[in-house]
């Protein structure tokens, strides 16, 4: 280390040089590194998702799902869980990997299995998509579709074909299929009374197109010379020349399909629908894939979009909603704003303190070159420049002015005892080498924790610690080169004391009056230690007493995951009653939103769109998280204007309160708008979700049921609510397969009719019309237009023809209701109930305990062989906070264990982490009083407190095991010791705690972390500079005068 | 600073310590008070949240009907097709098709040259035979005036009236061929054999027709009242009664209520089809009802004035079977089971388990269960039935 040093002095260039390098370098990787809101979350997922028009989820459940997911079982390796939804028409698998799968592996094992079981399932069946992705991949941005003159299927078509595939071109975007709008496709509207003038049924109209719509080549034909490609009228070109095909000979007569239907271009009946401040529109969500950066999609779609415009017809609007680009810009400049004020505030202190503008200036060039050095190396390793990371650079600035400060200060001090500048510095850096060295590793050290950290708190403050790790070891190594090169320069001709001199200008005086204060305020603290010396046991008494009693505070903070944000976004999930049509659920949501507009003046809010039912295509499906099940539910995304002024909360809470009581029969429930939520809740539409797994249907439900009703009753649940809704109202058609075979008919030929009355003939007959002028094949579909079957005698009266005969359906059918899933769910493949939840005015961790009691409760009315979980972001919580608190106590440990190797004692190093507690103390007392919950940064701010603690305590013990070794006494050592050390341990905290100042006083998602360690450090550093002394005396007071057996740390020691 | 505390210094130091003692334990002291507070406050509200807000509907009488829909062909009240007796070619015709006709009216005439012969061959036969049959008698006469005279034998004076007889006999039979032909003449005139419409024309002018081939030449309808014919699904069938009206509707009037009356049902239920034939009766006075046309006809059955109905949606199918969620007068919920009746669809009969004055809850949610309290919403103005 040393001879570093000594390069330093001797070959200066070396050092400047790399400074220029880091400078280079570290410029040049934060243009380059992608700018993030949060890490990548590499946890994968993949998310199956197959198709069959008009399936119900029972069986989608039982016929599809079931199959497929034994299938994935015993074919695909590292599966950590597996999670299904079956939905009217999709079914929906996602199968999360064991940390570190190979998933390119794991993708070609689940498309194998997909392939395997498809000969299994309901005959024409498709294989399904097969998407993966991680948690991180939410919705970043939104593209309205909208027009005053174009169809919603014209604007699903554009949407579609023409500006999705362009879209797709920008890396790391991922672009699902449109909400809304009317999907493109060619329609057979058959008339039923037409069907029954001419004795026909739906089944023969659709066995006419499949035998007249052909696509098959037919071959060549070699003629003399040439050989001739024949083609024959298999497919008509036109939509008109549709209406021409024949259907069937009726009683001499031809009957085409014009007789019977209309052939037209046309949508089939519409299942979602979105809505911008209540005009129809199509909804084009812009996705982030793998480690793309937001920042780089959301701006590389927005070039691209006047070139798409150019392509577009003029009355189709495309507008931009939901960016989240402003959200992360502003979260990323707030954190970059708050360490430039903490940087500059940083050395306007050290300035103060040092009272010297060249030692002022080596640190302020140091600290920023530490940062650039951190932000290269995090970029080789591959992490974005986000929040976390940049909190995590924030967080280091204090520690960073403290390990420059040092050094220099003690060049200084070598400096006024007269040295020559190099030889100054050579004895300075001698001198600190090794407390350096071990306060550099405890910092280091105390972040181990959280590398340990698993699931998704793993993925966010890993790259974090890594930032201050990184940070670290670049100011360590920087202040054995750079800073001895500059202080070289710098300090050699520098005037010391100028206060002292004959300069007297404001600064001078004012440094002046600084000293002065400062001095008295020693003197204040050598008469305090002096006394709490002489009463030392009641003193240390009275000390635990407070720490632990502080302690008691522990249970009235509350515990989060994370601590909430106002993103001026509110997301509704509405669910109307199981069962209503469309068109009811948008008058419904019209006025909802109606309601919401009465709530929310008009002055703050921005737009509100609303998005009914589940996406056309199955690859979109997977991508709805917010547990939308059918048309029955929608989603309504209110975004306020920037700078509203009444909190979000509020009016989320005033919505929770009018809402249920306006729209009785419908639920509501609050889901997170943010992507940070979003994020952290990995896929779920609530943080809790309690899931009753097990067979047993119906007991599951009824128990399920009970649970719900308890645990509504829990203070401070909102929305609690039952996802898998099984009140579907159904109609049974039971047909008299007896009466049918008299009539020489079969159970196919009702199905067939019927199907391809209700659900149109797409899933079982599957033909394509090419529209040569845009080149899209567009599906043809032979359905009765659902105007037509309007009521049960409607139903009744459908022709049904087979064998020869002809019958209408209520003929041969009885009709009877009854009520049917209109979810199914599976987890690891067994059945299951979610219940889910959010909180509203108090802690996770509270509703959660509250619920765990609860569950206990009712522990022996489980179905058997059911079992009761709670999942979701609540478990994730615990297992982070059982991971920290373990990590805390090994960090202890391994820090306990670093200073016995230092001190060589087994009992210094006990007093110093005896000053814990009370930093533990600092932190509950600061959370306690300014109303923050426990989350994962506030933790994370004590493990940092923990390290800053320690390292200031080992200064003031090592100084005092110095003056033992020269033979003073436990006591003088001790008060000496806390006199001599009282400077630098301010310094080091007033650095860190101004550090953390803006960081604290910020609404951001890392405001707890400031605040903790400000608290923390405050109580801390109190510990260290009387608590610390006293335990010393105390343990040393047996003995006169320790042997110096070992070469303790020998520190600088000041004026 | 020998004994601080006992120092002024001392004292203020105690006191500082003191008050900051004092001020920790206040501010923790308030703030656990206050989340107290808040949590009291928070639970409050909660249960104030917890109890779901329900739509109510009274129960209803003699909403909706039932509609039942099913395919029929229009026939005449009668409807004649017209032959030819005599063979001939067409001479002339005199209606077409669409042509309203009155009973007796020619349709058209067959020329029969040959069967005019015959009429004047039988006529002359006739004449011969009359002249035969007179001369006869008056032989006859003769000779019976000779009788007594001895003059004759009697056996010659009965065989001369024999003849006579014979000849008179004769005579009739040329009369009754005479009128025969006379008859068949006749029908060279085709004519209308009731009031009605010629629906067909099938013969043209100079055509040979020939009775023996069957060949229809015309075809007339009455159409005053049409005949209705529907093959009711056996499943479907019991509602029907005779009397009972029907309302008929063709695809090319789709604005035009047609009404019949059923008329007769074939009493027997068809063993291919699995279908009763049902016979309704139209009248036509407009003539809008053509033969051979298809029609929807709608049997509407009315609901039963006395029976209670609720909305579709309200019923609950639980285990226990269907229920009614019903809100007593202490808001609380009461699990009614009930008996279905008809179902019209959006309003389905309840048969037993209600009462008119019961609140019934519209759009119960899945977990709804005996005993549950409830804020029953006001109806909103806009809002569904």
């Amino acid at each position: 280390m040393l001879a570093i040093v000594r390069i330093a002095l001797s070959r200066p260039y070396t050092f400047i040089v790399l400074a220029v390098l880091i400078l280079i370098f570290g410029t040049l990787s934060w243009i380059k590194t992608p700018t993030d809101i949060f890490p990548d979350i590499g946890i994968p997922v993949v998310s199956v998702v197959w198709t069959y028009n008009g399936l119900p989820p029972d069986d989608m459940s039982g016929r599809v799902v079931y199959y497929y997911e034994r299938a994935l079982s015993s074919q695909v390796n590292d599966i950590q869980h597996i999670e299904s939804q079956s939905l009217p028409g999709y079914g929906l698998v996602k199968v999360f990997f064991q940390p570190g799968v190979n998933i390119n592996a794991a993708l070609a094992q689940i498309t194998a299995a997909s392939q395997t079981v498809l000969k299994l399932l309901p005959a024409g069946i498709t294989p399904p998509n097969i998407l993966s992705f991680n948690a991180s991949s939410v919705p970043i941005l939104q593209l309205a579709l909208s027009s005053p003159s174009l169809s919603q299927t014209s604007l699903y078509d554009y949407g579609q074909n023409f500006i999705r595939p362009q879209l797709s071109t920008v890396a790391g975007a991922a672009i699902p299929s449109p909400f809304g709008g009317k999907v493109r496709q060619v329609q057979i509207d058959i008339d039923q009374k037409a069907l029954q003038a001419y004795g026909l049924a739906a089944g023969d109209v659709s066995r006419a197109l499949a035998a007249q719509n052909q696509v098959t080549p037919v071959g060549t034909e070699k003629i003399g010379s040439a050989e001739y490609i024949d083609q024959l009228n298999d497919a008509p070109e036109t939509i008109a020349a549709l209406n021409d095909l024949p259907v069937r000979k009726v009683n001499g007569a031809v009957v085409y399909m014009h007789d019977v239907s209309t052939v037209h271009d046309g949508s089939p009946p519409q299942v979602n629908m979105v809505r911008v401040n209540g005009h129809h529109a199509v909804m084009m969500t812009v996705m982030k894939s793998g480690s793309a950066s937001t920042l780089d999609v959301i701006n590389g779609v927005k070039s691209l979009l006047p070139k798409i415009e150019e392509s577009l017809p003029r009355s189709l609007h495309l507008s931009a909603v939901g960016d989240q680009s402003r959200f992360v810009t502003d979260a990323v400049t707030g954190v970059i704003r708050e360490g430039v004020i903490a940087a500059s505030l940083t050395g306007l202190m050290i300035l103060v303190f040092l009272g010297s503008w060249r030692s002022t200036l080596i640190i302020t060039i140091s600290i920023p070159l530490a940062i650039l050095a951190s932000i290269t190396a995090l970029s080789v390793l591959g992490q974005t420049i986000n929040v976390m990371t940049l909190g995590g650079l924030a967080l280091a600035v204090g520690i960073l002015v403290d390990d420059a400060t040092v050094t220099i200060e003690n060049i200084n001090w070598h400096l006024e005892q007269g040295k020559q500048i190099r030889v100054a510095i050579m004895d300075g850096a001698r001198q600190i080498v090794v407390p350096a060295t071990v306060s550099l590793l405890c910092i280091c050290i105390v972040f181990v924790p959280l590398f340990g950290l698993g699931g998704v708190s793993g993925f966010l403050f890993r790259p974090m610690a890594e930032a201050v790790v990184f940070a670290m070891i670049a100011s360590y190594i920087l202040s054995r080169t750079l800073v001895p090169t500059l202080a070289n320069y710098l300090l050699a001709g520098q005037n010391l004391h100028p206060a002292h001199g004959e300069k007297k200008n404001a600064f001078g005086l004012f440094l002046q009056a600084f000293e002065a204060r400062f001095e008295a305020v020693r003197l204040g603290y050598m008469e305090l230690l002096n006394l709490a010396l002489r009463h030392r046991r009641v003193f240390v008494g009275g000390f635990v007493a407070v720490a632990l009693l502080s302690m008691g505070l522990f249970p009235f903070l509350g515990q989060n995951f994370f601590p909430p944000v106002d993103s001026g976004q509110i997301k509704l999930h509405l669910r109307v009653p199981i069962g209503t049509r469309i068109e009811e659920t948008a008058r419904l949501c019209d006025e909802v939103e109606k309601s919401i507009r009465q709530i929310i003046p008009p002055a703050e809010l921005e737009n509100i769109v609303d998005n009914i039912g589940l996406p056309t295509t199955g690859s979109t499906v997977a991508y709805v998280n917010s547990g939308t099940i059918g048309v029955d539910d929608a989603d309504i995304l209110i975004t306020l204007k920037e700078g509203h002024k009444g909190a979000t909360d509020d009016y989320v809470d005033t919505m929770r309160r009018r809402l249920p009581r306006e729209f009785p029969g419908s639920t509501f429930a609050f889901l997170p708008a943010d992507i940070v939520t979003q994020i952290l809740n990995f896929g779920l539409p609530a943080p809790l979700d309690l899931q009753v797994t097990g067979n047993r249907l119906r007991a599951n439900r009824t128990y399920a049921q009970t649970l719900l009703r308890r645990v509504s009753e829990v203070p401070g649940i909102a929305d609690p609510r039952i996802q898998e809704a099984f009140n579907a109202p159904t109609l049974t058609l039971t047909a008299d397969r007896s009466l049918a075979a008299e009539l020489g008919m079969t159970e196919h030929d009702v199905t067939q009719s019927v199907q391809n009355t209700l659900a149109g003939s797409l899933q079982t007959e599957p033909t394509f019309w090419l529209n040569p002028k845009n080149g899209v094949s567009y599906p043809i579909v032979v359905q009765m237009p659902q105007p037509q079957t309007d009521s049960l005698d409607k139903l009744a009266v459908l022709p049904i023809s087979g064998g020869g005969a002809h019958q209408v359906l209520g003929g041969l059918v009885r009709v009877s209701r009854a009520a049917s899933s209109a979810v199914v769910a599976h987890y690891n493949v067994r059945p299951v109930i979610d219940i889910y939840a959010a909180t509203r005015g108090r802690d996770l961790g509270a509703v959660a305990a509250d619920i765990q009691k609860i569950m206990s409760e009712t522990a022996s009315a489980v179905p058997r062989g059911s079992s009761v979980v709670l999942r979701g972001q609540v478990s994730t919580m615990t297992s982070a906070y059982h991971q920290l608190y373990a990590g805390l106590a090994f960090a202890i440990v391994l820090i306990y264990l670093l200073i016995v190797v230092n001190f060589q004692s087994w009992i210094d190093p006990f007093v110093i982490v005896s000053a814990l507690p009370a930093a533990l103390a600092g932190i509950l007392w600061m959370l306690f009083t300014t109303h923050t919950t426990l989350s994962v940064p506030a933790l994370t701010g004590a493990i940092m407190c923990m390290g800053v603690a320690t390292a200031n305590s080992i200064l003031v013990i090592s100084f005092a095991r110095e003056r033992m070794a020269d033979g003073v006494d436990a006591l003088t050592a001790a008060a000496e010791a806390g006199f001599t050390r009282f400077r630098p341990v301010l310094m080091t905290a007033l650095a860190m705690i101004i550090g953390m100042l803006p960081m604290a006083l910020s609404a951001e998602q890392n405001a707890p972390l400031g605040r903790a360690v400000i608290g923390g450090l405050v109580f801390a550093t109190g510990a260290t500079l009387f608590f610390v002394p006293i335990m010393f005396s105390l343990v040393h007071g047996g003995k006169k005068a320790a042997p110096a057996t070992d070469h303790p740390v020998e520190g600088p020691s000041h004026d | 600073m020998t004994n601080p505390s006992h120092t002024p210094k001392g004292r203020k130091l105690r006191l500082v310590g003191a008050s900051v003692l004092v001020l920790a334990v206040a501010v923790a002291a308030s703030g656990i008070a206050s989340r107290a507070h808040n949590k009291a406050e928070l639970a409050r509200q909660t249960t104030d949240l917890a109890i779901p807000s329900v739509a109510v509907v009274s129960p209803r009488t003699g909403e909706g009907s039932q509609d039942m829909v099913l395919p029929g062909t229009i026939d005449a009240f009668y409807e004649a097709s017209i032959h030819a007796r005599v063979g001939g070619y067409l001479k002339d015709w005199r209606q077409d098709i669409g042509a309203h006709v009155k009973a007796g009216q020619l349709l058209a005439e067959i020329d029969a040259p040959e069967l005019d012969q015959e009429l004047e061959q039988a006529k002359a036969d006739y004449a011969t035979a009359q002249a035969n049959a007179a001369l006869a008698a008056l032989t006859a006469k003769r000779w019976q005036a000779l009788q007594g005279t001895e003059s004759v034998s009697q056996q010659s004076i009965d065989e001369h009236s024999a003849e006579a007889e014979a000849k008179k006999a004769a005579a009739f039979a040329a009369k009754a061929n005479l009128d025969r032909l006379q008859a068949l003449i006749s029908f060279k005139r085709i004519v209308a054999p009731f009031a009605g419409v010629v629906t067909a024309r099938k013969t043209d002018i100079g055509d040979l027709i020939t009775p023996a081939s069957g060949q229809e030449l015309f075809s007339v309808a009455d159409t005053h009242e049409m005949r209705i014919y529907v093959h009711v699904p056996q499943a479907m069938s019991a509602m029907l009664k005779p009397g009972m009206t029907a309302i008929v509707r063709l695809p090319q009037y789709p604005h035009h209520d047609f009404k019949a009356r059923l008329d007769t049902t074939s009493n027997a239920v068809d063993k291919a089809s699995r279908s009763l034939l049902v016979e309704l009766l139209a009248p036509n006075a407009d003539g809008l009802l053509s033969p051979g046309a298809y029609g929807e006809v709608h049997f509407r059955l009315p609901a039963d004035k006395g029976v209670l109905q609720v909305p579709a949606s309200a019923l609950l199918f639980r285990r226990e079977g269907t229920q009614l969620a019903v809100v007593g007068a202490d808001n609380r919920i009461h699990l009614k089971p009930v008996e279905l009746g008809r179902d019209f669809g959006t309003v389905i009969e309840i048969r037993g388990g209600l009462s008119p004055s019961d609140r019934v809850v519209d759009n119960p949610s899945d977990s709804i269960a005996e005993g549950d309290e409830v804020r029953v919403a006001a109806p909103k103005q806009d809002g569904r039935s």
